[in-house]
């Protein structure tokens, strides 16, 4: 019998606020300004703005402000700390250049997680992973993992990051940073806006959301992970393609099935162009009935915890019946042959796909999926 | 509650090495020449070879997990040093897409051609044996036909991470080959089924957590590897039912777990405590998941 996976909590972090309805309102606002970046030296930068959301540049903001952040999701579930829930965190923020590396604790890349799982009281699993810009959409997919193998009944998956300055200067030197902000997807894009924040999602069994009367917010009906083993930093469209046929393939759909895809759209030259060509061979004759976009013009690239944020915008686009739109792309002046909105007279929204990629060749999909009342039935007997 | 009905694996084969970066170049870079590299490409030809995968056109089946706990600590020291010294803009931008990955999988991915699942997980503990549970539940669910699963870790020194400068590298990394269990050396342990957690900290919860994970033991045959201090605690919570395993020790008489299972589960296990099958439960020395594998002998 299929007990699928259900979302049921999301809780954020961010210079927009801190529910999923702030994020949801954000998205359907102008396009915001980055800041100058006042944090560490940034003469000599090309690029000296981003969105900044930390109030402070060290590591006790970045614990302090991800333990808040999950606890708030474990709320916005009604869920109260408990022994059989996890941890899922997918996090770069281990320690920045120059820092004192006390802040690794034990010298542990998962001292973050540690500290979460200590905090809030979990004896869960704890899954840490971190994979570049595909880590906390990986962490979901192995909490769904963990979920379906019946070792948590709830896993606090998300993603939290801040921008240090190792990554602003490494992104900076690579010329990857639009002087002005990013323009995913745009013919004339010129890079990434860095961001920062924490998301946070709850997910769980459907029998046991339905038995707890809790709100679903979305069905996490499938995910695939692939490597392109090609180039440390540059993408290849083939490994999305694999992760993504992957993800459709456990969700049990087709590529006709998905409505609107959040894509990983980091405003790079090469990274919008080999998504695009992604997308074309996944999707074949039906990416012209598909709304696709990226929404880090909004949000800024949170790196490793970009996929948690992107997963619940995607979760919120299927609850609103309606995908975020791309504002800074002009008629013509975009490289995506999807569509930029949903065509009024189609089906709506049934399921969604967020894809990530990452230095390393990294790559996950994602796919949610309305609840059906059929499925909600069968898990309530 | 979800029904899964996980594919009987087995651990095909193993590769334990240590490597030396003699000089300090070769501390940070996996080019196609540096001791490090020449290990993780010697380490996934032996693997891709005993699972006669070498010659396989299609690798999107075959996976790589890699774990650690310490991660690449000498590269992250030495971009901070530079730092330090010299500015955000000495920062090497090879160094720096390697601060928010975990380059070794990427490494070995390449290396093998390997395009199906991979990630990077890291653990609480020094070469845990936790990256087999997540190995298995791709194969399990799937996902992979195959998992090459590397724990790296560099060798603790005594020096101050900006020491790194002129100072050889070394660490030790210990990969496995997850497969068919049918592929398994006839007699080889076939493992059936996997479980994760608790998470286990020092301190006042940790009989507390080991009593709720070992309250309701089945019948058959169970192993306990852990290390002296729990094997204590789980005794006198369950009247000795375990059976106690130590854990191999490294020369500076730390805990080497993840070896000391393949001792148990691997490709040359013959039983031992094992006897026809059981379960074999991993206690972390002091943080980390349990894992729980379910195993027979044929």
């Amino acid at each position: 019998m299929q007990d699928p996976i259900v979302v049921t909590g999301i809780a954020l972090n961010a210079p927009f606020g801190r529910t999923k309805e702030d994020l949801w309102s954000f998205l359907a606002r102008d396009v915001r300004a980055p800041k100058p970046v006042d944090r560490f030296p940034v003469d000599g930068c090309r690029v000296k703005t981003a969105y900044l959301h930390w109030p402070a540049q060290d590591t006790a903001t970045l614990y302090d402000g991800t333990v808040a952040t999950a606890r708030a999701a474990l709320q916005d579930a009604g869920l109260e700390p408990g022994r059989r829930i996890g941890f899922a965190l997918g996090s770069i923020s281990v320690a920045d250049a120059g820092e004192d590396d006390t802040a690794r604790r034990d010298g542990a890349v998962n001292g973050l997680g540690q500290h979460c799982i200590g905090r809030l009281g979990l004896s869960g699993p704890l899954v840490h992973v971190m994979s570049a810009c595909t880590s906390s959409a990986a962490a979901l997919f192995w909490a769904k993992l963990v979920l379906e193998n019946d070792d948590a009944d709830a896993m606090l998956v998300g993603g939290a990051d801040r921008i240090r300055a190792v990554d602003f200067a490494g992104f900076n030197i690579l010329r990857a940073m639009d002087p002005e902000r990013s323009r995913p997807f745009h013919g004339r894009r010129q890079g990434i806006t860095m961001g920062e924040g924490a998301c946070f999602l709850v997910l769980e069994r459907l029998s046991r959301a339905t038995a707890r009367d809790t709100e679903i917010l979305a069905v996490f009906a499938g995910a695939g992970l692939s490597c392109d083993a090609h180039h440390a930093t540059a993408p290849r469209c083939d490994g999305l393609v694999a992760a993504g046929r992957q993800a459709l393939h456990s969700a049990g759909l087709a590529p006709s099935d998905i409505g609107y895809v959040n894509c990983h759209g980091t405003g790079t030259v090469a990274n919008d162009a080999e998504e695009s060509k992604a997308l074309r061979l996944l999707f074949g004759p039906h990416l012209g009935s598909i709304v696709a976009g990226s929404t880090k013009g909004f949000t800024g690239h949170w790196l490793g915890s970009a996929g948690a944020l992107e997963a619940a915008i995607s979760i919120m686009a299927l609850r609103a019946d309606h995908a975020p739109s791309m504002p800074w792309l002009d008629a013509g002046e975009g490289i995506l042959e999807a569509r930029q909105a949903a065509d009024p007279d189609g089906p709506g929204l049934r399921h969604v796909m967020s894809n990530s990629l990452g230095f390393g060749g990294n790559n996950v999909s994602l796919i949610f999926s309305q609840p059906q009342p059929e499925t909600l039935r069968r898990a309530s007997r | 509650m979800t029904s899964v009905t996980p594919a009987p694996a087995g651990l095909l084969a193993s590769v334990d090495l240590r490597f030396t970066c003699e000089r300090p170049e070769q501390v940070f870079r996996h080019g196609e020449d540096t001791p490090l590299s020449q290990a993780i490409d010697e380490a996934v030809t032996a693997l891709l070879g005993a699972g006669e995968l070498a010659e396989a056109p299609d690798r999107s089946a075959i996976g790589v997990l890699g774990a650690s706990h310490s991660g690449e600590r000498h590269i992250f020291a030495r971009i901070s040093r530079r730092f330090r010294e010299h500015g955000i803009y000495a920062i090497d931008p090879v160094f720096f897409s390697k601060t928010n990955q975990f380059f070794p999988v990427f490494s070995a991915c390449k290396s093998g051609n390997i395009v199906g699942p991979s990630s990077s997980l890291f653990m609480s503990a020094t070469h845990s044996a936790e990256i087999l549970y997540f190995a298995l539940l791709l194969i399990g669910r799937g996902h992979a036909s195959h998992m090459i699963a590397v724990s790296y870790e560099e060798d603790a020194d005594d020096a101050a991470p900006d020491d790194a400068e002129g100072q050889p590298l070394t660490g030790r990394f210990c990969a496995v080959l997850v497969g068919p269990h049918d592929q398994a050396r006839a007699g080889a342990p076939i493992l059936s089924s996997c479980r994760l957690g608790p998470y286990l900290s020092p301190g006042e919860g940790r009989d507390r957590d080991l009593a709720a994970l070992f309250r309701h033991l089945d019948d058959g045959r169970h192993l306990l590897l852990a290390s002296d201090r729990d094997r204590d605690a789980v005794a006198r919570l369950t009247g000795a039912r375990l059976v106690h395993v130590a854990p191999d020790r490294s020369a500076d008489d730390a805990p080497r777990i993840l070896p000391s299972l393949l001792r148990l589960l691997g490709p040359e296990a013959e039983g031992g405590p094992l006897g026809s099958g059981g379960s074999v439960h991993v206690v972390p020395p002091e943080k980390g998941n349990v894992i729980t594998l379910r195993c027979q002998l044929p």
